[in-house]
């Protein structure tokens, strides 16, 4: 993937295998769809062709997150082996950035308007001049919090009055102290900006040198100083194939990195999670000090296996020397490798090590792409297997019933009357083993139903247990984490309730080649956070007096005559000169709260209706294939045959489990060799 | 047909299944009451809430009523011919209960509760009574004492802490108006419980009404005379 052909090692392999592999399988489901014709073998060939399309339109998306300033730009260009994102620069988008291998150059803007705009099969640099301007912040605003600016225009649509109340809170989430005296800044920052030129979605297609065109890298805007991230990064990490956490090696202690693992991602997400610590190269001699510290600390966070040091412009030199370049040359380009070419140079001769291998050594890479690579593809491969697995079943059935059928046909050919006693007899068998699967249901339905299910008591535990962690939350971070947790605790019980199900039919019916696996449709209805928000919103903005302080002079309402409006505090006013709105976060996180009590209470209802209509599936999809097999042996009956039709049809039956058993080899053979 | 002792074991246990759902609701709702939320979300859920969970429960415990009749019948209907026990299939008989139990005519309907908006003027009084009572008695008293310092004082601090008493307890609402919402959830939870358990008792007459006309109309084919002749030549359903 990120590193050389050369430098795999077996397990790296697999990344390169996936293509090859994946192909392999949807050649085999093709062959599968036509050997299989209109024979129901039990497989429900639609969900089977949802899992390919899935398949086939597979993407990894790695989520690169971490601070402003953190190192993310640098080490992502590290990663695709081009220096095409801006690093020399302060990101000053709200907006992700999508990075994905095209063959010809491509970049699509899309504003918070909707105006897009998009350059198509530019030059390097161009692309790169235009990411500069779109995603970084102009000379004249560094010092002022831009970010936060655009997302109030954002979040309220129209751009915000610079008075006292907004400059606090710009100062309140910002941590940047006396914006007071930059007044004027923001002010021609303000008036510059509008949904027309924020950018919310960055699209980056570029012939990267690397072969695996099925990841998107996702630049995160950086998390800010306590680890928050906005609403549109937030789904962008639920969907994650993996989380990097980019941060400096040094200081290894990271509030940001402790905030966004334990307020801002789902559980499910820390799953994914991996913390790259940036810049060793600085640190050098420290590093694997630095790593173990770093290790120790965050043990209850990530597993140590998926916390790693590395250095980009490290990655970068090599991936410069990969493209020919000398080092002299590379110095001479660019002046901050410079001094890390002349010390690690230095150390390579020391060591005795080659110049190329030395940089990629000394980069760190070479440990954290094998894992990150292994931790991508193998939830992939074993999805390749399950499908493999579906289809070698389905293969079995088929062969059975071609057997059955030369049976039959032979009977037929040999005694008519023993035919026709053959089918009764089969007719009594189907009849029996129908009544057995009412019986099954029927036990099923006893052990799944009912307040003595293991459902019931685990529903009423979630429950008990969310409500108590939604309303101790105390952001609005908090809450969305605490929401997505639940959704997923939910989702991850229905699943495990329907193996149950699943096991217990298994065990029961496998004579009968059982072919339900976990494709119930079931679905978490899902809550729309952002209307929930939107009307939470309205309900919490107060209306607050604008005060103005009024001082009459003396000559004004016969101030003179009263001695007691001499002084001029008590000729000063305070008058009413307008409205204006104020949003009230602690009620707007009260009203989402109760909101999101409701609709989890509705989410949680909802479920239940949906797992106890899984049972109602089998009980149909069961019926539907006995009613099959029944009417099948009620046609063969009808049917009267020629000798020679008969031969032909046992001829055309064994060709196809000639066909089908060379298939079910190759499927073997195949899982035997997956990883 | 189910035996009568049988019977009564079921009902016993639906009982106690009922009982023990009834105090999960209560335990929910009160859970939610307890909290410091909003005092008119509170007041909805409190109206709302309890009858939504109940209808929900409802169904759960007409599930566990069906599966301790159908784990009994069961037992029989295995040792029935298998063409009969195909028959006892085929008619669906949980289906058709549920369906019937869930339907306009037969399902479970619990009312709203009646949760009070607003505490009634005696309750009012009553609260504040005591403040008032002190607060009067203390200036009675003040003005009978004579004129000695030491002992005015007893009195004047009762004329003070009457007030603050009834500051407090008017303070107290939210706790109090909870506290009221609690005491009529519990009144109509309990209410509830006798309905809900008419409900399936209901449910239990409909089941054994249409399991005897299902046995009737399985005496009827022919298969179950020469099970009633063999009865102990089992034909257990062997797959």
């Amino acid at each position: 993937m990120f590193l050389e052909a050369k430098s795999f090692n077996k397990e790296v392999k697999k990344f390169a295998e996936y293509k090859i592999y994946k192909q392999q399988v949807i050649e085999i489901f093709e062959n599968y769809k036509n050997l299989k014709g209109a024979l129901n073998d039990g497989v429900d060939v639609k969900s089977l062709e949802n899992k390919i399309y899935n398949l086939k339109n597979n993407q990894f998306i790695i989520a690169v997150a971490g601070e402003v300033k953190a190192g993310k730009s640098t080490f992502i260009n590290s990663l695709i082996k081009e220096e095409i994102l801006p690093t020399d620069v302060l990101q000053a988008t709200n907006a992700l950035i999508e990075i994905f291998y095209s063959k010809k150059p491509y970049l699509k803007i899309s504003y918070a308007s909707g105006k897009t705009e998009i350059l198509e099969d530019e030059a390097r640099e161009v692309i790169k001049e235009k990411l500069k301007k779109v995603a970084s912040i102009p000379e004249e605003y560094r010092d002022i919090p831009v970010n936060l600016i655009d997302l109030y225009i954002l979040e309220y649509g129209h751009i915000p009055i610079i008075d006292e109340d907004f400059i606090k809170y710009l100062e309140e989430r910002s941590g940047i102290e006396n914006l007071k005296e930059v007044r004027y800044k923001l002010e021609n920052y303000v008036m510059s900006r509008s949904k027309d030129n924020i950018p919310v979605r960055i699209e980056l297609g570029y012939p990267f040198p690397w072969e695996f065109d099925e990841i998107r890298l996702v630049d995160m805007p950086g998390v800010n100083a306590i680890g928050g991230v906005h609403d549109l990064s937030f789904a962008f990490l639920e969907k994650s194939n993996a989380i990097l956490f980019i941060h400096p090696i040094k200081p290894v202690e990271s509030e940001s990195l402790k905030r966004f693992v334990s307020s801002v991602i789902t559980d499910k997400s820390k799953e994914a999670l991996f913390l790259v610590l940036t810049h060793s190269a600085i640190f050098f001699e420290e590093k694997e000090r630095l790593l173990e510290e770093a290790k120790r600390i965050y043990s209850s966070i990530i597993p140590s296996h998926r916390i790693f040091a590395v250095d980009s412009i490290l990655k970068l030199i090599y991936e410069d020397l990969n493209k020919g370049k000398t080092l002299d040359e590379i110095k001479r380009e660019s002046r901050h490798k410079r001094k890390w070419i002349i010390y690690f140079k230095d150390l390579a001769e020391e060591e005795g090590l080659e110049e190329k291998k030395a940089f990629l050594q000394y980069s760190g890479f070479e440990e954290l792409i094998p894992v990150l690579e292994n931790f991508l593809v193998s939830a992939p491969f074993s999805e390749l297997a399950k499908i493999l697995e579906i289809i070698l079943d389905g293969y079995k059935e088929q062969i059975s019933i071609y057997q059955e059928t030369i049976k039959l046909l032979q009977t037929q050919k040999k005694d008519r009357e023993e035919f026709l006693r053959e089918i009764d007899r089969m007719q009594k068998g189907l009849k029996k083993l129908e009544t057995y699967c009412y019986l099954i249901l029927e036990e099923a339905a006893t052990v799944f139903m009912g307040v003595h299910s293991p459902i019931e008591a685990q529903l009423n535990e979630i429950k008990m247990k969310y409500y108590d962690v939604f309303l101790n939350a105390k952001e609005l971070e908090e809450l969305r984490k605490y929401y997505r947790d639940a959704e997923n605790s939910l989702n991850q019980l229905v699943k495990e309730n329907l193996k149950q199900i699943s096991e217990f039919f298994r065990k029961k019916l496998e004579q009968v080649g059982e072919q339900f696996k976990e494709e119930y449709n079931i679905s978490i209805p899902k809550i729309d956070l952002a209307a929930i928000e939107e009307t939470c919103r309205r309900e919490v903005i107060k209306r607050e007096p604008i005060i103005e302080e009024k001082v009459e002079s003396l000559l004004e309402n016969w101030n003179f005559l009263k001695p007691w409006k001499w002084f001029k505090s008590e000729r000063t006013k305070k008058i009413i000169v307008g409205t204006k709105e104020i949003f009230d976060k602690e009620a707007f996180l009260k009203i989402l709260c109760n909101n999101l009590l409701e609709s989890f209470i509705e989410v949680v209802e909802k479920l239940r209706d949906e797992f106890y209509r899984a049972l109602n599936f089998y009980k149909a999809k069961i019926g539907y294939i006995l009613e099959e097999k029944r009417d099948r042996l009620e046609d063969l009956k009808k049917e009267l045959k020629s000798n020679e039709r008969i031969d032909y049809e046992i001829l055309m039956a064994e060709k196809k489990i000639a066909l089908i058993e060379k298939e079910i080899k190759k499927i073997e053979g195949f899982l035997k060799i997956l990883p | 047909m189910i035996k009568s002792d049988i019977l009564k074991k079921i009902e016993k246990k639906l009982e106690e299944d009922i009982s023990k759902e009834i105090e999960l609701i209560k335990r929910e709702v009160f859970f939610i009451l307890d909290k410091e939320l909003d005092i008119y979300f509170l007041k909805e859920f409190a109206k709302y809430y309890p009858r939504k969970l109940l209808k929900e429960k409802a169904e759960i415990l007409l599930d566990t009523l069906l599966n301790y009749f159908m784990k009994e019948i069961l037992e029989d209907v295995k040792r029935l011919h298998p063409d009969i026990q195909y028959e006892f299939f085929k008619e669906n008989l949980r289906d058709k209960i549920r369906n019937w139990a869930l339907s306009e005519n037969g399902r479970f309907y619990p009312l709203l509760p009646d949760i009070k908006e607003k505490e009634s003027m005696l309750e009012k009084t009553l609260t504040i009574a005591p403040g008032v009572a002190l607060s009067a008695g203390g200036l009675i008293a003040t003005a009978a004492i004579p004129e000695t310092l030491p002992l005015k004082a007893i009195p004047a601090v009762s004329t003070l802490i009457g007030p603050i008493y009834i500051i407090k307890r008017i303070k107290d609402k939210n706790k109090r108006l909870k506290n009221m919402w609690k005491r009529q959830i519990n009144a109509y939870l309990k209410y509830s419980k006798k309905e809900l358990k008419n409900w399936l008792f209901q449910v239990e007459d409909r089941f054994l009404n249409e399991l005897d006309n299902l046995y009737k109309k399985l005496d009827t084919i022919k298969p179950i005379n020469e099970f009633n002749k063999n009865r102990r030549n089992i034909n257990y359903v062997k797959i």
